[in-house]
């Protein structure tokens, strides 16, 4: 039995049952979580280590035979994905001691995030559907409590919403999942994709229970038709949920996503491309368009969140070892960058009382150090050279131009061009803009940045420019994680067979 | 027997589709109720149909004899029957929040009030 596979998921449980047992001990929680999530960085990083270096984990608990007990299995793009949201679990809990009302870590703000933390490492290790289920459902049960908590008027409504259609994307995960074992009379992620493979034409009776299956990650991860629940709860809760919402759950689904259609349909995928395509275009168009109508920080961003899940879309639909690749980096890159530009909504908003556009003005002036460090994601995210969104962009461009998919590309530099534009007009309303005599408050202007918001910004900051300077390793880390995805025969062995080739 | 059970599932997924297309936030809780026992009956028939036919070993044998009911389908449902009370139990409590605060549970009086 291989201890180091559970690691991740064991780690935030125990913190977060320890948290509950500290309940009115807020400092203690606050410590207790801190290192813990400290030590989950440093375990996500030495199993990526490992992962590269001596092929994927794999481990099927209470040691049965593979299709039978629940399998978990860390290749490389489930060990990269751990290493990021571990990153962003961290600096959210560094970022939350400051920017939270005391009253909200009485009501369990630590535990629920370390549960969150545990869903969301959970559904990147697991190697089998109704075990993914499970784990939705854990990360679905914090981040509803997250939401609500508090029970402020302003954010039940976003959580009433957020909390039926999440429901009802479970119902038809589960559905789907119903058919998938009747059909196949498995669940184990290797032996479903094993059964898909040995038949010679896909049924539409097949076919129609896996685009259900398509449509629930869909609704999670916010795409097109389906993303109108995440624009109206985002910007209605708390920052520092915001941002680690912002960050982690739409990017699950997209993960799920990915898993699943590579593994199931990588050798026949031509059904899946012009449909994933089209809702890719759609899911960019419709986000940034939206993002540019809006006025608040928040809701600009939450809409943004839309417009770049597009792009990972894309990234998958255009398929091939490059196109994989880039959807992967994408998804990286996209993490460290939306989280850190929800954290700068946060340290507006304490600037100012509000992150609405309207009310910000004068920040350069006052802090220019900060403004610097909300430049780094806002250029990364609307794909400025240097930058890890440009290299993230590139890839998905390059693969569209290379697939003669021409209309794909002309889209994504389209939206690439808007987020620019809604990037600049957070810039010049929020930062470089006088800030007008009538909300001229004195006592506003004398506020200090405290260290704890500096300090997560510039972890996810570090981020971006690591991958800014070496975008060539991070292809190739992508590429590896592409590849791993792609060898479906492979991946089949290796759970099956306990083969590690 | 199994056009009996197709007919049935059908008929629950319609009433669950039907009361969340309303606008009534109490009816919807209600479709959510109802479409999740559906989806337990379509795993469980998903299972195959097998009456009377327990998954036990039989005394003196060693391993299952052939023909028996399936036991996965048995403890995935046990699994989503209780996350589906754990999530429905929040849900309620969430509408009742709403409830004493707008003393509504009309979806479109929700969406101007809040």
């Amino acid at each position: 039995m291989n201890f180091l596979i559970i690691l991740p998921i064991l780690l935030p449980l125990l913190t977060g049952v320890l948290c509950i047992f500290l309940w009115n001990r807020c400092r203690y929680q606050k410590w207790l979580s801190q290192i813990s999530s400290f030590f989950h960085v440093v375990l996500s990083f030495y199993i990526l280590g490992h992962v590269i270096d001596h092929g994927p984990l794999i481990q099927t608990m209470g040691n049965w035979a593979s299709p039978f007990g629940i399998t978990f299995v860390i290749d490389t793009f489930s060990a990269l994905m751990l290493m990021i949201c571990s990153l962003v679990g961290f600096s959210t809990i560094i970022f939350s001691y400051k920017m939270e009302e005391p009253r909200k870590f009485r009501l369990g703000l630590y535990p629920f995030l370390q549960f969150l933390m545990m869903g969301v490492c959970g559904a990147f290790c697991t190697g089998d559907l109704f075990n993914l289920y499970v784990w939705y459902e854990v990360m679905l049960m914090s981040s509803f409590l997250l939401l609500a908590l508090g029970g402020d008027t302003y954010q039940l409504g976003g959580a009433l919403k957020y909390t039926l259609i999440n429901l009802f994307s479970s119902l038809l995960f589960l559905s789907a999942l119903g058919l998938i074992y009747g059909k196949l009379g498995t669940l184990n992620m290797a032996d479903v994709a094993q059964r898909v493979i040995s038949f010679s034409t896909l049924t539409p009776e097949l076919k129609s229970s896996f685009v259900l299956l398509f449509l629930a990650f869909g609704i999670k991860s916010a795409i097109f038709p389906l993303f109108f629940w995440l624009p109206v709860s985002y910007p209605n809760t708390s920052y520092s949920v915001s941002a680690i919402f912002a960050g982690l759950l739409t990017k699950v689904g997209v993960y799920s996503l990915i898993r699943c259609s590579v593994l199931f349909f990588g050798h026949d995928f031509h059904w899946l491309r012009g449909p994933l395509l089209i809702v890719a275009c759609l899911t960019m168009i419709v986000g940034v368009f939206g993002a540019v109508s809006r006025s608040s920080m928040r809701n600009i961003l939450s809409f943004h969140i839309v417009s770049q899940i597009g792009y990972m879309i894309l990234g998958l639909g255009l398929f091939g070892k490059f196109g994989i690749a880039s959807a992967v980096l994408y998804m990286v890159h996209h993490i460290a960058v939306k989280t850190n530009l929800f954290f700068a909504a946060g340290v507006v908003q304490h600037l100012r009382g509000s992150d609405r556009l309207s009310k910000m003005g004068d920040i350069y002036k006052e802090h220019p150090y900060f403004s610097l460090l909300f430049l780094i994601p806002a250029l990364s995210l609307a794909g400025i050279p240097p930058l890890s969104g440009f290299f993230a962009k590139y890839g998905v461009l390059f693969r569209a131009i290379e697939s003669h998919h021409y209309l794909a590309a002309i889209v994504s530099l389209f939206v690439g061009f808007l987020t620019l534009y809604s990037m600049i007009k957070i810039w010049s309303e929020g930062f470089w803009k006088k800030s007008s005599k009538k909300m001229h408050h004195e006592e506003l202007h004398h506020i200090k940045i405290h260290k704890s918001f500096f300090v997560p910004m510039i972890i996810l900051a570090f981020v971006t420019i690591w991958i800014s300077i070496n975008p060539a390793r991070s292809y190739q880390l992508a590429e590896k994680a592409a590849m791993d995805l792609l060898d479906q025969k492979t991946y089949i062995n290796r759970v099956l067979k306990g083969k590690n080739l | 027997m199994i056009f009996f059970k197709a007919f049935t599932l059908g008929m629950i997924y319609f009433t669950g589709f039907y009361l969340l297309l309303q606008r009534s936030l109490i009816r919807n809780l209600i479709g959510i109720l109802v479409l999740s026992n559906g989806i337990n009956l379509l795993i469980f028939v998903a299972g195959g149909n097998h009456r009377g036919l327990p998954a036990f070993i039989p005394e003196n044998m060693k391993s299952l004899v052939t023909p028996h009911a399936d036991p996965l389908p048995q403890a995935l449902i046990l699994t989503a029957i209780v996350i589906s009370f754990g999530v429905f139990a929040f849900f309620l409590m969430l509408s009742l929040k709403v409830y004493e605060y707008l003393r509504t549970d009309d979806m479109n009086d929700i969406e101007e009030n809040i």
